[in-house]
């Protein structure tokens, strides 16, 4: 948040932090989907179903999972964007590299919103 | 807010969101299934029975024999047949396979029997002559090959324990699964097979994983509906700041306001 010193807060919820939870947990994400796609053909094609790197990537990819959504859901609620955001993110943590893809266009779209948000506040403040 | 959650667009919603969170919670318990059957922890129980006393010929293999400790008692026929691929303490090597033919009272079936392990290259003993009792487990059929057996030497090579081929090779009435003898027959010349490990934990574990988060899917199906609906309700009522979402402290909700604090610039 970008807010003038001094002045007060403008929204009782900074989408700052939200933003940054939502950025940390779509490069995790994405890093753990590449390693398990990565074990899946190992497993499969090289190794006859036999895991190689361990099945410890595939259960933390899942919890990761489950944290990635709940930031997708907290910055999607903030933002009031469309439903259909909610599902296209939902599913870029699912498909491989996606979710950086994502991630960069969400930050930019989140942060022009806030700065449309802040220059019309410094507009009515006039 | 409940009169929103009435009208019949959120009534579907919420039969689509609950049909949604039920597919997901039944997706968790598939799962939860599977790392049972992954873990193997229905306990097998203990003692030795008498196989016919257990189970009848051509009758499916339940999961309840799986594991069992049998008695036998028949005469082990030819022909002897190599069941190849299988390693043994790293070594590679093949399992020793021959019918078994066992009363029934009136008749009379064959028991497939995996008498002991030999590596490859090393000649299989032959079976015993005359009237055995072997004690052993139950193991389920392998997936049928459907393959010709290839010979080696004067031994038949095959590389599946299959029920539905060992039929067709000799034919009715025969028992499903196979018996893996606790001391290898004979003694000399083969080695014995420890039962299958399950120490199969880790995937188990990986499916018990899978099952709380299908069931945490369906709760986030169920919060979601919930979620859409209060945000119809705050907007039909113009009130759609809220404690949690970013405030507008104008009150103001003109549409391309509430465009622009969504952040949709298109």
């Amino acid at each position: 948040m970008t807010s003038p010193a001094g002045a007060p807060p403008r929204s009782p919820r900074a989408i700052g932090p939200v933003l940054t939870r939502y950025r940390v947990m779509a490069y995790v994400t994405g890093v753990f989907l590449l390693l398990l796609s990565v074990e899946i053909v190992l497993k499969y094609v090289f190794n006859g179903g036999e895991p190689v790197l361990g099945d410890w990537i595939a259960i933390t990819h899942g919890w990761i999972y489950v944290a990635y959504l709940v930031t997708v859901v907290d910055l999607w609620s903030s933002l009031r964007w469309p439903f259909g955001r909610l599902v296209l993110l939902v599913l870029a943590g699912v498909v491989p590299v996606l979710s950086f893809v994502a991630e960069r266009k969400v930050t930019r779209e989140a942060l022009a919103g806030e700065a449309v948000r802040q220059g019309r506040s410094t507009t009515v403040a006039q | 807010m409940l009169r929103t959650a009435l009208r019949p667009r959120w009534l579907a919603l919420l039969a689509l969101a609950l049909v949604l969170a039920s597919a997901f919670a039944a997706l968790g318990s598939w799962q939860l299934g599977r790392s049972r059957d992954q873990a193997g922890d229905e306990p097998v129980p203990p003692g030795t029975v008498r196989l016919q006393e257990l189970v009848e010929p051509q009758t499916a293999f339940t999961g309840a024999l799986l594991g069992r400790t049998v008695e036998v008692t028949g005469e082990l026929g030819a022909p002897t047949l190599r069941v190849e691929g299988r390693a043994l303490d790293g070594e590679r090597g093949a399992w020793v396979l021959n019918p078994m033919v066992v009363s029934t009272g009136d008749a009379t079936a064959t028991l497939p029997v995996v008498r002991g392990w030999v590596p490859d290259g090393a000649r299989a003993p032959a079976p015993p002559s005359g009237e055995v009792t072997l004690t052993g487990r139950l193991e389920p059929s392998e997936a049928p090959t459907g393959e010709t057996p290839s010979t080696a030497g004067a031994s038949t090579v095959v590389s599946s324990v299959s029920s539905a081929d060992l039929l067709n090779r000799w034919g009715q009435p025969i028992y499903t699964g196979f018996l893996v003898t606790d001391v290898p027959v004979p003694a000399d010349g083969l080695t014995a097979i420890p039962p299958a490990p399950f120490d199969d934990r880790g995937f188990a574990l990986q499916n018990v994983s899978y099952a709380l988060q299908w069931w945490v899917f369906a709760l986030f199906a169920v919060f979601l509906w919930w979620r859409l609906v209060r945000d119809a309700h705050l907007s039909e009522t113009g009130r759609l700041e809220d404690d949690d979402a970013l405030v507008d402290d104008e009150g103001q909700t003109e549409p391309d306001d509430v465009r622009a604090r969504r952040g949709v610039t298109t």
